[in-house]
């Protein structure tokens, strides 16, 4: 294997900039590797003229791609080299990566005395925590004989980003990608020969890695015993993030549990314990999975990366009032997993893209979720919720915003867990102030809804439902008595396997309907649609998965009676990434739903309106190809036509920008914003 | 695009769907409904289904330098002695060696000195194609 000698040239090339920066420290001599001067031709997603070019942008392409998942005060440092590998004609090495360094009892660890890799380290303490070595954080080294004589001989390497690979060509940003996962952390530093932990302590990654077999995490396990399983077929993952997350995978999820499925083969093989299941399955391949098919997905990845502690970013978009006064109505748009830069909550004017606000978050949180709060202060402008996570202690908080000046009004403190998502309805508590609902699990694993008042920050509900896989939880009108809404939560249960609809008054926690749902449906999202099913109460839309197959189903129930009004199948995989209420504009008296799908067979993001008394499709519009959409909401026309709107927030691909695009409800056109990097 | 417009009539409260949807999603599949982009009727991906060329059957044959037969995998102590003398170090994740420094803060690092590498390996099908395996240094 060549050597790199002497550092010969240094490219500091940000990658675009997300909430974290990756930049690329080539290792390369002129010429060679990332400085290849060879002439080439643009592909899809890589504009570059030279082989040295399209190289730097397939791993700008994928650094982006972490940048906006995770957050780090520090820039993160990639060396990187094309160096030869071990390789064969039929069989070698494509590239390989590591972290330079591990560290431990630093400031703010996330486990204490653990070990943790350089850059999830700095990202964790906030600082650079080897100021004096310059080398990177993490190191990945490419094999540049790929398709030579005496290497692989058949393949090559492909330059494309984004692009599904096929054939002979080996995706260099896919492999970058994956690779670039395994030098942030995801990976374990237990010895495959004893079982020891490294140099006796143990590491960040294996705090959540439990034998299922004998039921107890690896660092409880002797070393024999956690030999025994890196093959027995037994590995789960059981950090909460994850566990708050598992429905969404179609295989490779534990119903009692929710936890996911390591990799454990038998006989042992060098990519136990690092790697997801293979048979994991997220609608796309997951990335970090020991095999990987053309089509990736890093949902797993993100909720894992949260659960050892990285600050992980959630993007949210809402629509508010016209907190300016000028054009359109505004909007809300939140990236927030650590701290600035990239860290930011912003009220934004969508019809220029011009940003009103800028508001300041505190640091060092995972913001998960943002709800727009009906105004308590003495402001016209609403209020935003920021709902946050922290790793340690798995503290829960919302932060209350007035969205005209800024400033912080309240800071309302949640028990303990796995917040998913927040909520804001109006009063029903003694008070006038609106109240927040939150909804997450414990840490124990039960699902909850909180409910504080905004001002007082008093809790005026608390609703408790069975252990289970959580979906997601709606707000539904009054219909059971009091004067509280009720709430109606979806999920899986972990006795049984079905999936249900449970719904309770928010203030009592009264029981008001307990429904199962259709057999081998997951229930992933849910939203309240306006009655027209006959009874006063609201109906409740459900989007899901039915299991093993993998086919996104949607199901609207009456929730007073558990009618089922509609069931439709949708024939063409997707990966469902939201579910929104429009008003009606179609044939029929119901509303209509608007569905976020990536579809599995080309990685292409979709909004699919349908409405929700038949299941007609109305309208159905693309998003520009390699967009990661994460989020949709719905929001009264922002004043572009008189119908409702839909935001879609998604980060790209091609270029690592945060956007969000605006649609008519009705069709037409969306447009993207982007939103402004480090402004 | 074909939809699928089914109402319950007479459903009551309590009443579990075991059976109606399954049913109803045999209607959906044998109608075919059709129209619009999307949802298309395409087959149906089963959950297990792995795309061409990722299938985990592959095996890595290690053979025995002193007697030229197949042999099983080498552990990891058989892999650090090949390092020593002059084979690839980073094929390593083994501790020996390594160094704990204490850092002006109290913190403690190592230097994992290129052991610990997680190497995507790509495998030619005899049939066409390839296959992906990552693998850490074992």
């Amino acid at each position: 294997m060549r050597r790199a000698g002497a550092l010969l040239v240094a490219l500091l090339l940000p990658a675009s900039a997300g909430a974290a920066t990756l930049v690329l420290d080539s290792q390369d001599p002129p010429n060679v590797g990332f400085n290849d001067p060879t002439p080439v031709t643009p592909v899809t997603g890589n504009s570059g003229k030279t082989l040295g070019e399209q190289r730097i942008n397939a791993f700008n392409a994928a650094a982006s791609v972490w940048e906006n998942r995770i957050a780090s005060p520090t820039v993160i440092r990639v060396s990187g080299m094309f160096d030869a590998q071990d390789c064969e004609p039929l069989s070698g090495t494509l590239a390989s990566a590591s972290p330079v360094l591990v560290i431990r009892n630093f400031p703010g660890e996330v486990k204490l005395m653990a070990w943790h890799s350089w850059a999830h380290a700095n990202a964790v303490a906030g600082e650079e925590l080897v100021p004096a070595d310059s080398r990177g954080h993490l190191q990945v080294t490419v094999n540049p004989d790929v398709g030579t004589s005496g290497c692989l001989t058949t393949l090559r390497w492909d330059h494309r980003v984004g692009a599904p690979f096929s054939g002979n060509d080996v995706s260099l940003f896919n492999v970058l990608m994956h690779e670039i996962g395994h030098g942030l952390g995801i990976l374990e530093l237990i010895d495959h020969d004893t079982g020891e932990k490294f140099n006796g302590f143990n590491d960040i990654y294996m705090h959540y890695l439990e034998d299922h077999e004998l039921g107890r995490k690896w660092p409880a396990l002797g070393n024999a015993q956690r030999l025994n399983s890196l093959s027995n077929n037994q590995l789960h993952w059981t950090g909460g993030t994850m566990r708050l997350h598992s429905a969404k995978l179609a295989d490779g999820t534990h119903l009692g549990s929710g936890h996911v499925q390591m990799y454990a083969p038998n006989p042992q093989e060098g990519s136990a314990a690092s790697h997801f299941d293979t048979e994991l399955w997220s609608g796309l391949d997951e990335l970090m999975e020991p095999f990987n098919g053309p089509l990736q997905d890093l949902v797993a990845s993100h909720h894992l990366l949260q659960d050892i502690g990285w600050p992980v970013n959630h993007p949210t978009v809402r629509g508010l009032e016209n907190v300016d006064g000028k054009d359109w109505s505004d909007i809300a748009v939140l990236r927030a997993g650590g701290q600035q830069p990239g860290h930011f909550l912003r009220v934004v004017d969508p019809r220029k893209n011009r940003l009103i606000r800028e508001i300041e978050l505190p640091q060092n949180i995972a913001a998960v979720d943002l709800a727009v709060v009906g105004d308590h202060k003495d402001t016209p402008a609403s209020e935003l919720g920021v709902l946050s996570w922290k790793a340690k202690g798995n503290a829960t908080r919302v932060y209350i915003y007035d969205a005209m000046s800024g400033e912080r009004v309240k800071n309302l403190g949640f028990p303990a867990g796995y917040p998913k998502s927040i909520l804001s309805v109006p009063s029903f508590g003694a008070s006038p102030a609106p109240e927040i609902l939150v909804f997450g699990t414990t840490p124990a694993g039960a699902i909850k809804v909180w409910t504080k008042d905004a001002k007082s920050g008093a809790f005026v509900g608390n609703a408790t439902f069975p252990k289970g896989m959580p979906g997601g939880f709606a707000v539904v009108p009054s219909y059971g008595g009091s004067p509280a809404p009720e709430v109606a939560v979806v999920y899986t249960n972990a006795q049984n396997g079905t999936g249900h609809l449970h719904v309770k008054d928010a203030d009592t926690g009264a029981n008001l309907g307990q429904w199962t749902l259709p057999t081998q449906f997951r229930p992933l999202f849910v939203c309240s649609v306006p009655s027209f099913g006959g009874s006063a109460a609201d109906e409740v839309a459900i989007l899901g998965l039915q299991i093993p197959l993998g086919t996104p189903e949607l199901h609207v129930v009456d929730p007073s009676s558990g009618d089922l009004l509609l069931s439709r199948i949708f024939l063409d995989p997707f990966e469902p990434r939201g579910l929104a209420v429009l008003p009606d504009f179609g044939s029929t008296p119901a509303a209509e739903l608007a569905i976020l799908g990536t579809l599995t067979r080309n990685v292409r993001t979709r909004i699919l309106v349908v409405d929700a008394s038949s299941g007609t499709v109305l309208t159905s519009t693309a998003l520009p190809a390699r967009e990661n959409a994460l989020r949709i909401a719905s929001v009264p026309s922002l004043g572009g036509s008189s119908a409702d709107d839909l935001l879609v927030v998604s980060t790209a691909a091609r270029d690592g920008k945060l956007r969000v695009y605006v649609k008519d409800g009705r069709g037409g056109q969306v447009r993207g914003l982007a939103m402004a990097e480090g402004d | 695009m074909r939809t699928h417009p089914t109402r319950s009539q007479s459903w009551k409260r309590h009443l579990k769907w075991t059976l109606a949807v399954p049913m109803l999603a045999a209607l959906a599949l044998a109608t075919a409904l059709a129209g619009g982009k999307w949802p298309l009727s395409a087959p149906v991906r089963a959950a297990n289904h792995k795309p061409a060329g990722t299938d985990r059957s592959r095996q890595i044959a290690h053979v025995d330098p002193a007697t030229g037969q197949l042999t099983q995998r080498p552990s990891q102590a058989q892999l650090a002695t090949q390092g020593a003398v002059g084979g690839p170090v980073a094929l390593n994740r083994s501790f020996d060696g390594l160094v704990e420094q204490v850092l002006p803060n109290g913190a403690i690092m190592v230097d994992l000195e290129n052991r610990f590498q997680t190497s995507l390996v790509a495998t030619i099908k005899p049939e066409g194609g390839y296959e992906l395996d990552c693998e850490d240094d074992s």
